[in-house]
Parts: structure tokens; sequence; C-alpha cells
């Protein structure tokens, strides 16, 4: 792909409507994946010879876990691309991305509090990893009031741009979190995945719905920046014409 | 009923589940809900110019 082609797809309506139409190219296979990845987790692989069954937890857990992290970079990310160039689509990306990524992370620290309540006898503790977990989820809340507390849209943007790159910082520390400090939490079980410390029983519906998951989360980001993108654009002509189109 | 039960821990597992399916589609819901209303709004705009 040339810088060309790139310019051509960071147009409103190009980009408009390659997410209308990829959203079934990732939500369908997101499904299918997360319902494999279900049936593998929760009916075929093995329990856990010290956790026992409390380890399925593991395919919620993690999937999200990660998301809400590479959710954030790419927030982070787009944020970046929407500061340098003042590209409308790359805000409207980093905006649509802020509340799946708030859900993902409210989800891995749910599920990780209901994994936590059986093995650790405690459903919370402030300890590195919980800790900076949570300030993600405050992170993308405070993106979230920030964009919806100015009302200038441009101004909106750039506040909020700022903000989720300086949260760029808690990632890695996130990350390692579990190397550099003693904590609760265990370290990562497929840190490397020529050396996962699970078996390939208990790996491969875990692949399966991180991959499952992933496409998901496109799949809906596709539909709410098409949202958004529309929503900002709403006084153009191609808007317009896209309305007339469907009636 | 051993995978109602999940060995004692069904009530951990299956509200991992319960919860993560609610907020797929919660999230998927909103994202369609979201689109109609802005095709709403750009009409309305449509007309009222």
């Amino acid at each position: 792909m040339n810088l060309k082609q790139i310019y051509k797809y960071g147009s409103p309506p190009n980009y408009f409507k390659l997410s209308l139409k990829a959203e079934n190219w990732f939500v369908i296979p997101g499904i299918l994946l997360i319902i494999v990845g279900c049936l593998g987790g929760l009916f075929i692989a093995p329990p856990d010879y010290q956790m026992g069954d409390a380890f399925r937890i593991i395919y919620f857990h993690v999937p999200s876990a990660y998301l809400s992290m590479s959710a954030y970079a790419y927030m982070a990310g787009a944020a970046l691309v929407g500061i340098v160039w003042r590209s409308n689509v790359a805000f409207s990306v980093a905006k649509s991305i802020a509340p799946f990524g708030a859900s993902l992370t409210f989800l891995a620290i749910v599920t990780g509090m209901l994994w936590g309540k059986p093995m650790w006898g405690t459903a919370w503790v402030w300890d590195a990893r919980l800790t900076s977990q949570f300030i993600l989820l405050l992170l993308y809340l405070g993106y979230i009031l920030l964009h919806l507390s100015i009302r200038e849209q441009r101004k909106a943007d750039l506040a909020a741009s700022i903000l989720a790159l300086t949260g760029v910082i808690n990632l890695p520390i996130i990350h390692y979190s579990v190397i550099w400090w003693n904590t609760l939490h265990q370290a990562s079980t497929i840190s490397k995945l020529s050396s996962p410390s699970i078996t390939g029983d208990m790996l491969w519906p875990l692949l399966v719905m991180i991959f499952g998951y992933g496409f998901f989360f496109w799949g809906v980001i596709c539909r709410i920046a098409a949202s958004e993108i529309l929503k900002r654009e709403k006084r153009s002509k191609w808007a317009k014409e896209y309305i007339k189109e469907l009636e | 009923m051993d995978i109602f039960s999940m060995g004692d821990y069904g009530f951990f597992v299956w509200s991992s589940f319960l919860i993560s399916f609610i907020v797929f589609l919660i999230n998927y819901i909103s994202a369609q809900r979201m689109f109609t209303s802005v095709l709403n709004e750009v009409k309305l705009h449509d007309e009222n110019e």
C-alpha cells in the first residue's frame, strides 16, 4: 500500500464506506471464533491440576486484559496520527475505541476478581498489576469525560488525544508489573508463544478466544467509527448523498 | 450436571462467561443504535436545511 492509497482511505467518505463494508468481515469471524473458543475452553480443555475448573476463567480474563491494553495502544496511535496529520478520521477512530476499551478493562478487572476470590481468598488487592489495570480504566474514563466536557470538537479531540498519549506510559507498567514487583497476580501465561506455561490442550482455546475478541472488537469499532465520521461530516455533500441513496 | 457445577467453581466461571457475553452484547447493540441515531440526525439536519 503506497502513500496515495493511505491518503485515499484517510478521507472521511472512503473510510466511512470501507468501515461499513469491513464490519461483517470482522464481526462474523469474531463471533464464530468466540463460540469455538468458549466450547474448547469450557468443555474440552482439561481442568488445571491445582486450580481445577476455576482456571477456565482464563478464557474470558486473558483476552479481555490483552485487548484492553492493545485497544489503548490503538487509541493512542490514532490520537497521534490525528494530532500530526490533523486527521478527522483518526480522531474519530480514537474516540470510537474508548468506550469499548473501557468496557474491556472493566471486564478484565471483574473476571480477575471472580478468579481471585476462590484462588487468592480475596477479590481485590492493591498490587502492581491490579492497580495499574485500574489506572487504565481511569485513563479510558478520563478520555471519554474530557471529550464530553469540551464543546468545541477540535479542542476536545486535541485535549483527549494528549491525555491518551500521556497514558501510554501505563502500558509497559501493566505488562512488566509482575516482573518488576512482587505481586499476588501470577506471571504471564503466554508471554512467549514458543514457551507458554500452559499445555497445548489449554492453550488453543485461549488463542482462539484472543483472536475472536480481537475480530469482534474491530467489527464493532468499524460501526462506531462510521457513526462518528458521519456525525462529524453531516454538513458535507457526501453525507447528504449517502442519506439520499438510503431513501 | 458437572458442567454447571464446574467442580464447585460454577458461580465464578459462569459469572465470568455471562458478564463477558453481556458486555459484548451491549457494545454491539449500542454501536448499531448509535449508527441509526446518527442517520436520523443527519436526515433531520438535511430536511431542516
